[in-house]
């Protein structure tokens, strides 16, 4: 039997006048990776904001429906917004390192709450570097600054640096749009290790990508969920026509 | 294909070459009289003396040491202040705020205020109602505050330069990416946080350049402290905030218009001109090279 | 504008489809000589099996190549797997059909054996039946695979029965006859494997059109009617 994390029920997304999200509702796994797939526009990037409230940035953004994670409501007037992206971090298209060190970046998060002891911190810093893949490359030097380091790298220290608050889910847009195939392959080897411990959601373009790493897959069109199943049985059998001739290249 | 004979397009490189020729040659004469009316002045005895005879002789250093503590009090006042409103403006205010149009309204038209009414400001304001104020309520009425002098004039140049600093924080913080903040937010940081940690070092350069350039301003304008705190002469440097102090731009003012002999003042007040002159260019210099930096950082 | 995918994707189907058609007239003709000892035709048939063999190795470097070059997903992924098995099952029958082809001399002098048995029987059922195949491949109709099950059920108790006879008959009369006979069963085993192959050939492409994997396993059909 497989725990739901994140339910969205009856979502709809605006900015302004414009419809992202319409009416849709879906059921994301725990402990599982569930891949968000579909042509630009069609919602699947604005549905990941919505999980962490990233779009509460954006003046124009307004919802209705609910979101829930751990069945909790994440629009409730009660939850602190800031807690909630404590619990859910986020990892994105562009790699977006601050212009500090590699220790500083991955030991951010903890400063920000608060943890000031040198020994604490380093072994934060050393534990996310390691999970994230990346330590070895980098533990000779951890006070360098962090721009030095290849795109790729850059990317796994962002995931480093997203690991070192805890997070209990790891949205992704995106991650590796703008890498190698070497490193891409690195963070798609990474995903697969991390799902283990974490419940990841990453948004792609690459359909093989979702194939490659996802459990579930939800294809997203028109701001609709238009399907969601195993990502063996969408890769294979899709039930809807529309699913079939994207993920086959022969939309429109 | 017969070549086409643009005869608007030649007459328009005519006549924007010719703007360029006329404008360099002002600059090129004005560097080469100030250069060689005070070449012979410009020494280190000039720089480092207190002047002589009515000033018509010895050195400059206490106007040199006047603007340089008017320009380090008021960019004390102006920065943080100039910093936080630019913080305001783009972190906090939303785009339909009517404060903040109201401050950006306030801050264009500043800008543009002639320097002398800064001046008259400053008389009346912190002189006569801040200045008088104090005196009257802590002095008993001791005439302490309400004169002119260094701290007001500092003041009153802040005002004139805020816009400045406004501005080149602004352009600053906008350059800091998108992304950075994100990634901070998403950590879990507040707004707050993510200010503090993550935009403001990233727009130290913007701050910066525009201390550097508010620096340049206020050490050449003479308006806003001729009132408030600029002497004609002094023989002792400012010791504390109520004294008054001399500048170089006054300096210049005082020697072409009130001088009992103009001939004999004339190397000095080249001499003069062509320290401030270095002066303002140096600066202006440091800014532009520091803009230059932060906007090919930005579109890399 | 097609894409170039959709190209290669129409060229393995047609590829199929020939290796079809050539597999449906081998099997006629092998037929045609057997019942009519006929040396010559079968010798025809087994030197046909030449461009069998061609039209294989073919299919099997398309597929290849689509599957290295475009990562087939879904359906297109279902029809190019379904290909490769379609097209070795085809090649086999051909390989059938050779395998008869090469015995059709030992039973001239015999044709009367033949006639007895009513042998000309399991010849037309099994040609009927590769050329249902064969209209299963070019129409893609689901009702036919029902049809074709049935089809090589029938041919296979028709064999059955037929071995049964010769074993009880035949055996016990002369050597000769004896041979004769036993080459027969040997030849009515590989109309078995003709019955097993047309099978294994419907429930591929079942799994192109409905995605459901539906070999070993018969009651799928119950569903369908």
């Amino acid at each position: 039997m497989k725990e739901i994390k994140i339910v969205a029920k009856d979502l709809s997304i605006y900015y302004g006048e414009k419809v992202a999200i319409n009416n849709m509702s879906i059921d994301i796994p725990g402990y599982k990776v569930t891949a968000l797939i579909g042509p630009s526009g069609c919602g699947k990037s604005t549905f990941l904001r919505t999980i962490n409230r990233m779009n509460d940035l954006i003046p124009s953004f307004r919802h209705m429906g609910e979101v829930t994670v751990d069945g909790l409501n994440i629009y409730d007037k009660d939850i602190d917004v800031v807690n909630l992206r404590k619990k859910i971090g986020m990892v994105f298209q562009r790699s977006n390192p601050f212009a500090k060190s590699i220790f500083e970046n991955v030991a951010y998060g903890p400063r920000i709450n608060g943890l000031k002891a040198k020994g604490q911190l380093e072994e934060i810093v050393e534990n996310s570097l390691k999970k994230a893949a990346i330590w070895d490359e980098v533990k000779d030097r951890l006070h360098d600054s962090a721009l030095g380091l290849s795109g790729g790298q850059q990317q796994r220290l962002c995931i480093a640096r997203t690991l070192a608050v805890n997070p209990e889910i790891i949205l992704m847009d995106e991650p590796a749009s703008a890498l190698d195939p070497i490193s891409t392959s690195k963070i798609e080897e990474l995903i697969h290790q991390l799902k283990e411990s974490y419940t990841i959601v990453i948004v792609t373009h690459n359909m093989q990508q979702a194939a490659r790493v996802s459990d579930y897959t939800a294809f997203f069109y028109l701001g609709e969920l238009i399907e969601m199943d195993k990502t063996k049985d969408i890769f294979t059998k899709p039930a809807k026509k529309q699913t079939e001739d994207y993920i086959t290249g022969r939309f429109g | 294909m017969k070549k086409r004979r643009d005869i608007p397009g030649k007459i328009a490189i005519g006549l924007t070459g010719m703007s360029v020729v006329i404008i360099i040659a002002i600059i090129v004469v004005m560097f080469t009289v100030i250069i060689i009316g005070g070449k012979d002045k410009f020494t280190w005895e000039f720089l480092s003396t207190f002047p002589q005879d009515g000033m018509t002789k010895g050195g400059i250093f206490p106007a040199i040491y006047g603007t340089a503590l008017l320009v380090i009090i008021m960019a004390i006042a102006a920065v943080p202040f100039g910093t936080i409103t630019a913080i305001y403006l783009t972190e906090y205010a939303s785009e339909k705020s009517v404060i903040a149009k109201i401050i950006r309204f306030a801050v264009r038209t500043l800008a543009v205020v002639p320097s002398i009414i800064f001046g008259l400001f400053g008389l009346g304001f912190f002189i006569k109602f801040v200045g008088t104020g104090i005196d009257t309520a802590f002095l008993g009425g001791n005439l302490h505050w309400g004169q002119p002098n260094i701290l007001w004039a500092s003041l009153t140049m802040s005002l004139l330069t805020l816009p400045v600093v406004i501005v080149s924080v602004e352009e600053a913080i906008l350059t800091v990416p998108r992304e950075y903040r994100e990634a901070s937010l998403a950590l879990g940081a507040t707004k707050w946080q993510t200010i503090k940690k993550v935009v403001i070092p990233g727009s130290l350069q913007g701050i910066l350049t525009g201390t550097i350039l508010a620096v340049g301003r206020g050490a050449g304008e003479v308006a806003p402290i001729l009132f408030t705190g600029a002497a004609y002469y002094l023989a002792t440097l400012p010791g504390s905030l109520s004294d008054q102090f001399m500048s170089l731009g006054y300096h210049i003012y005082i020697m072409s218009t009130q001088s009992s002999n103009v001939d004999q003042t004339m190397p000095i007040q080249f001499a003069t001109t062509l320290v401030l002159l270095l002066l303002t260019f140096v600066l202006n210099l440091i800014a532009v090279v520091i803009r230059v930096r932060i906007r090919r950082k930005q579109y890399k | 504008m097609e894409r170039h995918f959709e190209i290669e994707l129409k060229k393995l189907e047609s590829r199929i489809l020939e290796m079809g058609n050539l597999v449906q007239q081998q099997m006629q003709q092998t037929m045609l000589a057997f019942i009519n000892s006929d040396v010559e035709l079968a010798n025809q048939v087994i030197e046909n099996d030449n461009q069998v063999d061609i039209l294989d190795v073919k299919i099997d470097k398309l597929c290849q190549r689509v599957f290295a070059l475009q990562q087939p997903v879904a359906s297109d992924l279902r029809f190019i797997m379904s290909a490769l098995k379609i097209n070795n099952d085809l090649e086999r029958m051909g390989d059938l059909a050779v395998y008869v082809a090469k015995r059709v001399d030992s039973f001239s002098g015999y044709e009367e054996v033949l006639i007895d048995l009513h042998i000309d029987e399991v010849a037309n059922m099994s040609v009927m039946l590769v050329k249902e195949v064969n209209s299963l491949l070019s129409s893609k109709q689901i009702v036919l695979v029902r049809d074709i099950l049935d089809a090589s059920q029938a041919l296979k108790t028709k064999v059955k029965g037929i071995s049964s006879k010769i074993v009880e008959e035949l055996m016990h009369k002369s050597h000769d006859v004896i041979v004769v006979a036993t080459t027969l069963i040997l030849i009515l085993n590989q109309v078995e494997r003709i019955c097993a192959l047309s099978n294994n050939i419907a429930e591929s492409v079942y799994f192109i059109i409905e995605g459901k994997i539906v070999k070993h396993s018969r009651d799928f059909l119950e569903d369908q009617s």
